[in-house]
C-alpha cells in the first residue's frame, strides 16, 4: 500500500528539472571521422611485444640473460686456460692479474667462472630444448589420438610425475659416470611431462572448440587448422613454460654439483664452483660469492623475464 | 569419489613398484658386485662364498623376488659402509630427525606464505604487496644452499663473533650446526622453508586476487555482510583451495631440500645419509633409501590428494566423469 501512495509523488519532480533539448547544439555529423580507428590494429605478437617492452623488469632480465649467454659463448674463447694450476699463487685475493682471485690450486677464478657459465648454460638450454620437443610431440600425439591411447599416455605421465626428479638425478649420477651428458640425460627423463600435459590440454580444448569445427566445415584442411589455430594458441604457453624451466635445470645442476654429485672438478660449473667456494669458508670469500652473485642474478633475471613473458602473452593481462 | 580414490591408490602402487624395479635394475647394471669391482685380487673361492652369502649368485629375477619379499617385511637391505647396520636401522634412527625438520619447515612455510599472500592481495599494489613479490622472487631465485651458506657466514661467524667481543660469552643465539635444542632448529628450518614460502605466497596472492574480483564477493558485500566475514568466509576460503594442491608437491621439494640443508648444517637426518651413501658408493644404502623416499613421497602425495578430494566438492565430479 505504501508503495502505491508514494509512486505519484516521485514521478512529478524529475520531469520539471529535465533540461530542454534546445540547450544543446548538436555536433555536425562527420561520418568519415567516426568511422576512422585511431589506434593501429595490432596482431597478437605485436601486442605481446609491446607489453613486454613496456615491462622494465622483464626487459632488464632479458638484457642480462643475453649478456650472460654472450659471456658464456665468447668468454671461454678469450680465456682458454681454466685448468691451469699455479701452486705459487693459491687462494690469492682479487687483484689486477687475477680479477676474481685464485682458488686452492691457483686456478684463476674469473676464467673458471666464464667456463662455468658455459657449462651451466649448456646444460640448461640443451636439456630443456630436448624436453621442449619431447613434450610437444608427446602431448600432441596424446591430444590428437584421444581415447584409449590418450588415457594410457596420460597414466604414464602420472606415474613419472610422482617420482621426484631429484631422486632420478641422484640415482643416475650414481649408476652412470658423472658429467654433462649424464646430467642432461637425467634431466630429460621426467622434465618434459609438464609441457606434454599442457600441450595435450590445448589440443583437446581445440578439438572440441566450435571455431575449429566451423573452420573444418568451411573446408579448411587439417594443416590449416594446425597452422592458424593450434600454433598461435599454444606457442605462448609453450614459450613461457620453456623460459621458466631453464632456470630449473640450471638450479638442478648447481644443487647436484654442490652436494658433490654433478660435474666433477677439473671442469667448471656454477654448482661445483659454489661447492669449492663454500669449502674454503670463512676464508677466501670471493671463491663463493663470485659464482653465487652471478648465479643468483641470472636466476632472478630469468624469473623476471619469464613473469613478463607470461603477462605479455596472456591476452587477458593486456592493457 | 570412491572410484577417484581407488584410481589414485592403484596409480600410487604402480609408481612405487616401478621405482623399485627401476632402482633394482639400475643397481644391477653397475658392473661387478659390491665385493668384486673388477680390480681387486680377491680369492675367487672367498668371493663366491661372500656372494652366495648375500644371495648374489642367484639369477637376477630370483634376487628381485627375494628383494621384494624383504621390502614387504620392512627389510631394506644391509649397508656396505656402515658395517652391521641395516638400512632399516638407519631409516628408523635418521628419519624422525628429517621428519622433524621437514614438518617445522612446512608449518612455518605454509603459515608465512599464506599470511604474506593474503596480506599482499588485500593491500594490492601497496608496500606489503611489493614486499611479497620481492620475497617470492628471491625465494625462487636464490637456492637454499646459497642462502644457507650466507646465513651460516653472517650469523654463525660474524654475528657470534660480535657477541663474543661485546658480551665475552660463547653463547650462540642461532647455532649453525647440529640438531639439539629448539635454537638449533631455527635457521635450518627457515632455510628449508624459503622455497615453500615463495611458491605459496605467489600462488595465494594470485588466487586471492582472482577470487576478490568474482561476482559472488560483490553479492556477499551487497548483502551487508561485515568486511571481516567477507574476507574470512568468502575470499580466503575459496582462494585457499588451489593452494592446498601444492602442499602435496611441497613434500617432495622438502625432501630434496633436506638433502642439502642437512649436509650444510650437520643434521643427522636421512638426507645426509642419502647423499653420503651416493658419494661413498654404498649401493645398497642408496637403493634402500631411494625406495624409501619414493614410497614416502608417493604415499604422502596420495594422502594429500585424498584429503583434497574430500574438501573440494569439484574433485568428486571429475572422478565421476571418469
Amino acid at each position: 500500500m505504501s508503495l502505491l501512495r508514494a509512486a505519484p509523488a516521485n514521478t512529478g519532480k524529475p520531469a520539471e528539472e529535465k533540461p530542454f533539448v534546445k540547450d544543446f547544439t548538436p555536433v555536425p555529423k562527420d561520418l568519415e571521422a567516426s568511422g576512422r580507428i585511431n589506434r593501429k590494429s595490432l596482431t597478437y605478437w605485436q601486442g605481446a611485444l609491446m607489453t613486454l617492452r613496456r615491462n622494465h623488469a622483464a626487459m632488464g632480465g632479458l638484457i642480462f640473460i643475453i649478456l650472460v649467454v654472450l659471456i658464456g659463448i665468447i668468454g671461454p674463447i678469450l680465456y682458454p686456460d681454466y685448468m691451469k694450476t699455479n701452486m705459487l699463487q693459491t687462494l690469492q685475493p682479487p687483484s689486477e692479474r687475477h680479477l676474481l682471485g685464485t682458488d686452492l690450486l691457483g686456478r684463476d677464478t674469473f676464467t673458471r667462472l666464464l667456463w662455468g657459465t658455459r657449462t651451466s648454460l649448456l646444460i640448461g638450454f640443451i636439456a630443456e630444448t630436448i624436453n621442449l620437443f619431447i613434450g610437444i610431440i608427446y602431448g600432441g600425439i596424446s591430444g590428437f589420438a584421444g581415447g584409449k591411447t590418450d588415457v594410457i599416455m596420460m597414466r604414464i605421465i602420472d606415474v613419472l610425475v610422482a617420482v621426484p626428479q631429484m631422486i632420478i638425478l641422484i640415482l643416475l649420477q650414481t649408476v652412470l659416470s658423472n658429467g654433462v651428458g649424464t646430467l642432461i640425460f637425467s634431466l630429460c627423463i621426467t622434465g618434459w611431462t609438464g609441457l606434454a600435459r599442457m600441450v595435450r590440454g590445448q589440443v583437446m580444448a581445440l578439438r572440441e572448440s566450435e571455431y575449429v569445427s566451423a573452420a573444418l566445415v568451411l573446408g579448411a584442411s587439417k594443416w590449416e587448422v594446425l597452422k592458424n589455430h593450434l600454433l598461435p594458441n599454444t606457442v605462448g604457453p609453450i614459450l613461457v613454460n620453456y623460459s621458466m624451466s631453464i632456470p630449473g635445470a640450471i638450479g638442478a645442476e648447481a644443487f647436484l654439483s654442490y652436494i658433490g654429485l654433478g660435474i666433477p672438478v677439473p671442469a667448471a660449473s656454477w654448482g661445483n664452483m659454489l661447492q669449492e667456494g663454500a669449502a674454503q669458508f670463512p676464508g677466501s670469500l670471493w671463491l663463493f660469492f663470485s659464482p653465487a652473485i652471478l648465479f643468483g642474478l641470472f636466476m632472478l633475471a630469468f624469473n623476471l623475464f619469464g613473469d613478463g613473458l607470461r603477462d605479455a602473452l596472456d591476452p587477458k593481462m593486456r592493457r | 569419489m570412491k572410484k577417484y580414490i581407488l584410481g589414485r591408490v592403484i596409480l600410487s602402487l604402480v609408481t612405487i613398484f616401478l621405482v623399485i624395479t627401476l632402482t633394482f635394475v639400475l643397481m644391477r647394471l653397475i658392473p661387478g658386485t659390491p665385493f668384486n669391482t673388477g680390480n681387486t685380487n680377491m680369492d675367487p673361492v672367498a668371493l663366491a662364498q661372500l656372494e652366495a652369502n648375500y644371495g648374489l649368485d642367484k639369477p637376477i629375477s630370483e634376487q628381485f623376488v627375494i628383494y621384494l619379499g624383504n621390502l614387504l617385511h620392512g627389510n631394506f637391505g644391509t649397508s656396505i659402509t656402515y658395517t652391521n647396520r641395516s638400512v632399516t636401522d638407519i631409516i628408523l634412527r635418521a628419519f624422525p630427525v628429517s621428519l622433524d625438520l621437514g614438518l617445522r619447515a612446512m608449518i612455518f612455510g605454509v603459515i608465512a606464505g599464506l599470511i604474506l599472500g593474503i596480506e599482499a592481495a588485500l593491500h594490492h599494489n601497496q608496500w606489503i604487496d611489493r614486499l611479497s613479490t620481492v620475497v617470492a622472487i628471491i625465494g625462487i631465485s636464490i637456492p637454499s644452499f646459497v642462502l644457507g651458506t650466507i646465513l651460516q657466514l653472517v650469523l654463525g661467524l660474524w654475528f657470534s663473533g660480535f657477541i663474543k667481543d661485546v658480551f665475552q660469552t660463547d653463547y650462540q643465539l642461532f647455532p649453525i650446526a647440529r640438531w639439539e635444542s629448539f635454537r638449533y632448529t631455527i635457521i635450518p628450518s627457515f632455510v628449508l622453508s624459503l622455497g615453500s614460502i615463495a611458491s605459496i605466497t605467489r600462488m595465494m596472492r594470485s588466487s586471492m586476487l582472482d577470487v576478490m574480483s568474482q561476482d559472488y564477493i560483490k553479492t556477499a558485500r551487497s548483502k551487508g555482510i561485515s568486511e571481516r566475514r567477507v574476507v574470512l568466509r568468502h575470499e580466503i576460503r575459496n582462494a585457499i583451495l588451489p593452494v592446498v594442491t601444492i602442499i602435496g608437491r611441497m613434500i617432495g621439494t622438502l625432501c630434496t631440500g633436506s638433502f642439502v640443508v642437512e649436509n650444510l648444517f650437520a643434521i643427522p637426518g636421512l638426507g645426509k645419509y642419502y647423499v653420503n651413501s651416493v658419494t661413498a658408493r654404498d649401493y645398497t644404502l642408496t637403493m634402500g633409501l631411494t625406495i624409501f623416499y619414493a614410497i614416502f613421497i608417493v604415499l604422502s602425495m596420495l594422502l594429500v590428494d585424498i584429503v583434497y578430494g574430500l574438501i573440494d566438492p569439484r574433485i568428486s565430479l571429475v572422478g565421476r566423469k571418469r
